[in-house]
C-alpha cells in the first residue's frame, strides 16, 4: 500500500485524527501525539529558517506555488463513480450527493495555490515519505507513504509525487470541512470521532493504492 | 485508533531556566524523580490520560524549553493552548521576578481566555526559601490566577496542580458552549450595528 | 452613489417620481387605477412565492443553519429524549404549514412529465397530482422548467394571475396510499430536491408504513445515531396531523448497499385512521 498513514494536526499541534493503513504494529497514541507535536514544532522551525529575502522579495515571486489538478485522485480508477451516475440519472439530479457539499463528480477541478510557503511539504528518508499540506488556517494534513523517490522508477504504482499527496490531501480537507465541520457534536480543535469522516478518508486511500 | 479519548487538552509549561519544570512534569507523568539536570531543548512531551466526568482526556503537556535562546520557537507553542502553568523556583527570587515577563508573553502570544496558573516549585527546600508563600499569593491574586507551592522531589501538590486546571479547562468548556447556545441575543442587543451599505448599484432598496 | 437630497417641506411628487413603494417625505400616496404597476404588486408577490421554480440553497449553509439548531437544542435538552421530542416539534410546525402550500401548487396546471417516481405505476390516483409534483419539483428537465417559465411569463405581462390558472384545486387526498405517495414524492422533492429513496409498507402491521431516504440531506454530515433525523420525523408528523391522518413517526438507520446513512421513516397511523378507511372506501 502506498500510503502508510494519515495524520491531521489542528492549528495548535495536536493530533487530531490519525489513521494507520498498513498491518504492521503501530505505534501507541501517544506516540502518534508526540510525533505530530514534534512535526508541528520542526514546521514552525523549518519556516524561521526560510531566508526572508524569499518569503517576501523578487524570488517569492519566481517561485510557482501553483498545484496542478490531478483528475480524480482518490476515486476508484476503473472510471470513478459509474453506478452513482447510473443510479442518479433517472432522476436527473447530479451526483453532488455523493460528495456532500460539492457539486459535480470531483471535489475540485482547478489547479490551486499552495498555502505551505515557508513550512515543510515533503520529508524524504530511507524507510518513507512525507507529504504535508497545510490550510490557510493552519490546520495540516500528512500524508505518510512507504515509497520513497529512489525506487519509484522499477514500481507498477502510480508515482506518488507530491502533487498527487497535495491534490489527495486537499480532497481530504474538502472531506474535513463536511463531516467534521458540520457535525454538530464536535467541539473545535478535539479529536475528530466522526465515523463518516474516517470512512471517507478510508475510501479514498484505498482507491489510491 | 481514535476512539481512545475523548478530549486533548493542550498544556504548556513555562518558567526561567532551571527551575524546576521538566521535573515536575516527570512527578506526574511517570511519577519519578531525577536530580540530574538536563537542559530541555526546544520542546518536550509527556502525555498523561485522566478520567473527568465519564471523560477520557489526554492531557498533553508542552514543556518548553526556559533558556533565553530558544525563546523565539516557545512563541509558537503558546497557539491554541488551554492552560498555562507558570513555575518559578522558590529559592530562586530572579525566577519569581521573570513571572512577570512570562505573562507578557502570554499576554502577547496566547488567547485571552486561556487559563493560568501559577507554581511555586522546590518547596521541600524550606531553608533556602527566598519567595515567601504570602508575597506570591498575593501576587497571584493581583493576576487573577490560582496559586499553589509544589515540590517535585516529594510530590506535594504536582498531582493537584495539573488535574485542577484540567477540571478547569473541562469546566469552562461545557461553560461555553452553554453560553454560545444561551443568552447571547440579549446580551448583544446593545452593540449590534446591522446597518451597512449596500454595495451593489441598486442603492435605495437596501434594507426590508 | 450619492445621497438623495431629503427635502422635507417639499410635496413634490415630481421629485421623486422614479422612486417606488412608500415615500416618507411624502406620505402615503394615492393610488390611482390607471397605475399599472401598484395593481400588479399584490398579485405578483402571491404569484411568486406559489411559483415553482428552479431554486437553489447552498446545502453548505443548509446544513450549518441545521447544524446551530441541532447543537442549541441539544445544550438545552437533559436527555436524548427530549432532544429528539424538541427537534420533532420544530419539524411539526414546519410540517403542519405545508400542507396548505403544496396541495396548492399541485393545483397549478403542468404539462410536463419529466422526473418520475417509483409509484407512478402503481398509482391509482385519479388527479395528475404525481405528474405536477413531477413537473414543478426542483431541477427537473428541461420541460418542465419551460412551462413553469411560460407562465411566470405570463401573469409578468399582467395579462394573467396565477390563480386564473388554477382550474380545479387539487382536493387533499383521502386515502392513506395518496397521502403517503403525496409525502413521497411532492413533499420530499420540495423539501429536499429528490423524491424519497422508497415507500414501504408494512408486512407485519397494517397501520405502519415506511418512507426510506438513502441519502438524507440534513443529517448526512451527521455521524452516529438517528436522533437528529426526528427533525425530519417532526416535519412527516406535522403535514400528516394537519391532513387528518394522526400518526407517529420514528427515525431508524438500516445501513444497505453501501448507503451508510440509510434512514427509515416509520409511520404508524392512529387505529382510527384505518378504521375510517375501511368505512369508506370498504377494503
Amino acid at each position: 500500500m502506498a500510503i502508510k498513514a494519515i495524520l491531521v494536526i489542528n492549528k495548535s499541534g495536536g493530533l487530531v485524527y490519525h489513521r494507520n493503513f498498513s498491518n504492521e504494529e503501530s505505534l501507541s497514541s501517544n506516540d502518534y501525539l508526540i510525533i505530530a507535536s514534534t512535526l508541528h514544532g520542526a514546521f514552525a522551525i523549518a519556516s524561521q529558517l526560510t531566508p526572508r529575502a524569499v518569503q517576501l522579495g523578487e524570488a517569492s515571486n519566481a517561485v510557482d506555488y501553483t498545484i496542478p489538478y490531478i483528475p480524480y485522485v482518490g476515486f476508484p480508477r476503473s472510471n470513478a463513480n459509474q453506478n452513482e451516475k447510473s443510479r442518479f440519472s433517472s432522476n436527473n439530479v447530479s451526483i453532488t450527493t455523493s460528495l456532500g457539499s460539492f457539486k459535480g463528480d470531483d471535489y475540485f477541478k482547478e489547479p490551486f495555490q499552495s498555502w505551505n510557503k515557508s513550512g515543510i511539504r515533503q520529508l524524504c528518508t530511507d524507510q518513507f515519505t512525507m507529504f504535508i499540506y497545510q490550510t490557510m488556517t493552519g490546520l495540516k494534513f500528512i500524508a505518510i507513504s512507504t515509497q520513497i523517490p529512489a525506487n519509484v522508477n522499477n514500481s507498477d504504482y502510480p508515482i506518488i509525487s507530491i502533487q498527487v499527496a497535495d491534490n489527495l490531501l486537499r480532497k481530504i480537507y474538502c472531506v474535513y470541512s463536511d463531516y467534521v465541520m458540520k457535525d454538530p457534536f464536535y467541539s473545535m480543535e478535539m479529536p475528530i470521532k466522526s465515523e463518516l469522516f474516517d470512512q471517507r478518508v478510508r475510501q479514498m486511500v484505498s482507491n489510491i493504492a | 485508533m481514535n476512539s481512545e479519548y475523548d478530549y486533548l487538552f493542550k498544556l504548556l509549561l513555562i518558567g526561567n531556566s532551571g527551575v524546576g519544570k521538566s521535573c515536575l512534569l516527570l512527578r506526574f507523568s511517570d511519577d519519578t524523580y531525577t536530580n540530574d539536570y538536563i537542559s530541555t531543548i526546544g520542546v518536550d512531551f509527556k502525555i498523561k490520560t485522566v478520567e473527568l466526568d465519564g471523560k477520557t482526556v489526554k492531557l498533553q503537556i508542552w514543556d518548553t524549553a526556559g533558556q533565553e535562546r530558544f525563546r523565539t520557537i516557545t512563541s509558537s507553542y503558546y497557539r491554541g493552548s488551554h492552560g498555562i502553568i507558570i513555575v518559578y523556583d522558590v529559592t530562586d527570587q530572579e525566577s519569581f521576578n521573570g513571572v512577570k515577563m512570562w505573562l507578557q508573553e502570554i499576554d502577547r502570544y496566547a488567547t485571552s481566555t486561556v487559563l493560568k496558573l501559577l507554581v511555586g516549585n522546590k518547596c521541600d527546600l524550606e531553608d533556602k526559601r527566598v519567595v515567601e508563600y504570602d508575597v506570591a499569593r498575593e501576587f497571584a491574586e493581583a493576576n487573577k490566577m490560582p496559586f499553589l507551592e509544589t515540590s517535585a522531589l516529594d510530590s506535594t501538590n504536582v498531582e493537584q496542580a495539573f488535574l485542577t486546571m484540567a477540571k478547569q479547562i473541562k469546566d469552562s468548556m461545557a461553560q461555553q458552549h452553554a453560553r454560545d447556545g444561551g443568552s447571547n441575543a440579549k446580551d448583544d442587543q446593545g452593540n449590534v450595528n446591522l446597518k451597512g451599505q449596500s454595495l451593489t448599484n441598486n442603492a435605495g432598496n437596501g434594507c426590508c | 452613489m450619492s445621497q438623495r437630497i431629503i427635502l422635507p417641506s417639499t410635496s413634490d411628487e415630481g421629485v421623486f417620481n422614479n422612486s417606488e413603494g412608500y415615500e416618507y417625505t411624502i406620505g402615503p400616496k394615492q393610488s390611482l387605477p390607471n397605475e399599472a404597476s401598484m395593481a400588479m404588486i399584490p398579485s405578483r408577490l402571491y404569484n411568486e412565492s406559489l411559483m415553482f421554480r428552479k431554486q437553489e440553497v447552498s446545502l453548505s449553509a443548509t446544513t450549518f443553519l441545521f447544524q446551530g439548531m441541532v447543537s442549541y437544542i441539544h445544550s438545552h435538552s437533559k436527555s436524548s429524549t427530549e432532544f429528539e421530542s424538541t427537534l420533532n416539534e420544530h419539524g411539526f410546525s414546519i410540517g403542519s404549514k405545508l400542507l396548505e402550500l403544496l396541495n396548492l401548487r399541485a393545483s397549478i396546471p403542468a404539462t410536463a412529465h419529466s422526473r418520475t417516481s417509483n409509484f407512478l405505476g402503481t398509482s391509482a390516483s385519479s388527479n395528475n397530482a404525481l405528474n405536477e409534483t413531477a413537473g414543478s419539483a426542483t431541477g427537473s428537465g428541461a420541460n418542465s422548467l419551460g412551462a413553469s417559465e411560460h407562465i411566470y411569463h405570463n401573469h409578468e405581462n399582467g395579462s394573467d394571475s396565477i390563480a386564473s390558472l388554477i382550474t380545479n384545486t387539487r382536493s387533499r387526498d383521502l386515502k392513506i396510499l395518496d397521502m403517503l405517495q403525496f409525502v413521497h414524492g411532492t413533499v420530499w422533492s420540495y423539501l429536499f430536491g429528490h423524491v424519497s429513496d422508497d415507500l414501504v409498507k408494512s408486512s407485519e402491521r397494517d397501520n405502519e408504513y415506511m418512507i426510506v431516504d438513502n441519502r438524507p440531506v440534513l443529517t448526512q454530515f451527521i455521524p452516529g445515531g438517528v436522533s437528529c433525523d426526528y427533525f425530519v420525523c417532526g416535519i412527516i408528523q406535522g403535514f400528516l396531523n394537519t391532513a387528518e391522518f394522526p400518526c407517529k413517526v420514528s427515525a431508524h438507520c438500516m445501513p444497505q448497499n453501501g448507503f451508510d446513512r440509510r434512514v427509515v421513516y416509520l409511520i404508524q397511523f392512529d387505529k382510527h385512521v384505518l378504521e375510517r378507511e375501511g368505512l369508506r372506501f370498504g377494503q
